[in-house]
């Protein structure tokens, strides 16, 4: 396990997904298509509401996006360096990757909203910081059960949503609020507790992710 | 060789006739024993001014005012500040009238709730919180006045004897469900732990048996899970009105079982054994783990409406009455033992099924 | 529509009396129907078996 060869794997993904233009282009086109749909549709947002669309909007862009991650690998080229690379190599530089694509999509949602509606966020480095932390949970979550689905070929988009969506709840949960007192909607003294609390989540993910990846990987 | 195969079945069989037996004791004893009296309904003002003569129309629970001999009834301001009825008029057993004139005093600035507390030596001591409300302190009040409160109930007070249920105001004659709704969740959670337990154990040691036997446990613990759900529905449309709530446990309960049943779409989604058995263990473990942070999470979020929450009689702690232990207890492991004999049919159900799938191939 | 509304709150009113004993009688109906109707599906699954080898036995 070194650095270098998490790096190699990092940028492998990473040339692949510039190589095949078509992915980035459809995150893209899927997230600005979403935003304007509720742009279109609420015409003025308030705080609350703007909240709870944007991280629903992100939940599902991820989704989508997340979904197809270990996809290219399960065929016979992965195989090839699969038996180069020790799996915890593996997953922690797909989670690595799938943390920047995430942030990614997650920082052009929040463009179209702040540009298209209404930007609510009033204390920007709580929000930030939360946003953080949450999106790392769910692309650690979405990593894992994708790592779980590469192997089915049929139904994979429903059956990811089915098996991510409910364990990505409790990361959901403490970002929705951390955002909400983020944007003055809420009122409390202790949420860098909720803060600790969402870092405490993505760590007990994450060592739960090293912890059974081997087994995954074993097919 | 009869003598053989009765030891046997009694060897194999005793942990369930044991918990048919334990549940049976339960259902008797949690569905017969009254509960203690208690006061139902008040008719009275919803506030009193301190001065004031108020005339409270008791409705009482398994009461008997027109059997005692005397009754007795006292409004508490706080410890060490009463007040006792002038006379009582008693209607029947269940109704009865009591009369106060409130000393022309209170020491809050504030509406302050009184607490009533009624007496007879048959019923024992019964008491109802924010009976009353005293409205604030007047001009013309001073500590001459105040001294008019009494500063303890002057007769002792015996608790009625025998095995009761305690009575608790909103629960009601509901506080039974302790034996049937409570207990089926300690029993879930308890053989959620056995079915993490063996999908620990599958990825240890790729035994199937470890495979099959985690997903009983697990299909059980949803069984119990989603009776809960009904079962505790129920309990809470006649205790706090509303069928859902944004209640912690129920809230924490309905996420667990989502990913529970998402368990259940992933196993019957793959159809290699080996696959299959790996992949659900994972998840299975991945979701119990995800789920272990939401009994810190999602208390921040909610006031709970739960049992010692938010001013809700409480049924944990000092105040699990020892005559609801005598039958809590056994109903949590009558619940184990029951899951634990239908999750085993589970399994041999399944062990039959493969090898019939196994040796048809051959 | 009507009569409906006033069974429903029929019922209502009658779990509710008694010091709502009914409604514990209700929620141990429902843990009872709930494990029949498990252990009715798991006799479903004992017949599909029963019926699978009684098959193999004509075949073989």
């Amino acid at each position: 396990m070194q650095l270098t060869r998490i790096l190699e794997l990092i940028r492998k993904d990473f040339i692949l997904e510039i190589r095949n233009a078509q992915t980035i282009s459809a995150i893209i086109l899927f997230t600005f298509t979403v935003s304007f749909i509720v742009y279109k549709s609420f015409n003025v947002l308030q705080a609350q509401s703007w909240n709870v669309m944007l991280w629903i909007v992100t939940l599902f862009s991820l989704l989508n996006s997340l979904v197809k991650s270990f996809n290219g690998d399960a065929a016979k080229t992965g195989i090839f360096y699969y038996s180069l690379y020790h799996p915890t190599e593996v997953i922690l530089a797909k989670i690595v990757y799938n943390y920047f694509l995430s942030l990614f999509v997650f920082s052009l949602i929040y463009l179209a909203f702040s540009f298209l509606l209404e930007n609510h966020v009033r204390d920007h480095a709580l929000f930030t910081s939360g946003a953080l932390l949450g999106i790392l949970g769910i692309s650690v979550t979405f990593s894992f059960v994708s790592a779980i689905i590469a192997s089915q070929e049929n139904g994979m988009v429903l059956l990811m949503a089915v098996l991510a969506l409910p364990l990505t709840l409790p990361c959901m949960l403490v970002m929705i609020k951390i955002s909400s007192v983020a944007l003055g909607l809420m009122v409390d003294s202790s949420v860098y507790q909720d803060l600790m609390i969402l870092g405490g989540i993505d760590l007990l993910l994450l060592s739960m992710v090293f912890l059974l990846f081997n087994q995954l990987w074993k097919a | 060789m009869e003598m053989i195969k009765k030891d046997k079945w009694m060897y194999r069989s005793y942990w369930k006739i044991l918990g048919v037996l334990l549940f049976i004791y339960v259902l008797i004893g949690g569905l017969g024993t009254p509960l203690k009296p208690g006061i139902y309904q008040l008719d009275a003002p919803t506030s009193a001014k301190p001065g004031e003569y108020v005339s409270i129309k008791v409705t009482g629970y398994n009461s008997t005012y027109a059997k005692a001999e005397k009754v007795e009834a006292w409004l508490k301001l706080d410890d060490g500040h009463y007040t006792s009825s002038l006379r009582n008029q008693v209607i029947d057993n269940e109704r009865i009238i009591v009369n106060f004139l409130l000393p022309p005093a209170s020491n809050k600035e504030d509406y302050v709730p009184l607490t009533l507390i009624m007496y007879n030596e048959i019923d024992g001591p019964t008491v109802l919180p924010d009976a009353i409300s005293l409205s604030p302190v007047t001009a013309q009040s001073d500590t001459a006045a105040f001294t008019q409160w009494q500063d303890q109930i002057n007769s002792t007070l015996t608790p009625k004897s025998g095995i009761l249920f305690p009575y608790r105001n909103i629960l009601h004659e509901t506080i039974r469900n302790t034996f049937f709704h409570v207990a089926l969740w300690l029993a879930m959670v308890i053989i959620l732990i056995a079915g993490l337990y063996h999908a620990i154990a599958y990825l240890r040691t790729k035994n199937m048996r470890n495979d099959k036997l985690s997903a009983a446990y697990n299909t059980t613990a949803i069984v119990y899970g989603l009776l809960g759900l009904a079962t505790g529905s129920i309990w809470a449309r006649f205790t706090w009105g509303t069928w859902w709530t944004t209640d912690v446990k129920l809230n924490m309960a309905a996420i667990a079982m989502l990913i529970y049943l998402a368990y259940f779409i992933l196993r019957s989604s793959i159809n290699d054994f080996d696959k299959r058995a790996r992949f659900s263990a994972a998840y299975s473990i991945f979701g119990f783990v995800a789920l272990i942070p939401l009994i810190f999470v999602i208390p921040r979020m909610y006031d709970s409406l739960h049992p010692g929450n938010g001013g809700n009689p409480a049924l944990g702690g000092e105040d699990l009455d020892n005559t609801l232990r005598m039958f809590f207890y056994p109903s949590i492991i009558a619940m184990i033992l029951i899951g634990v004999w239908i999750s085993s049919v589970f399994y041999r159900i399944k062990k039959v099924e493969e090898y019939i799938l196994t040796s048809g191939d051959q | 529509m009507t009569t409906l509304f006033s069974n429903i709150s029929l019922i209502t009113s009658l779990l509710q009396s008694n010091g709502k004993y009914y409604s514990v009688i209700a929620v141990v109906v429902i843990l009872f129907l709930g494990i029949i109707l498990y252990l009715w599906r798991l006799d479903n699954k004992l017949n599909k078996i029963e019926i699978q080898i009684r098959d193999e036995h004509k075949t073989s």
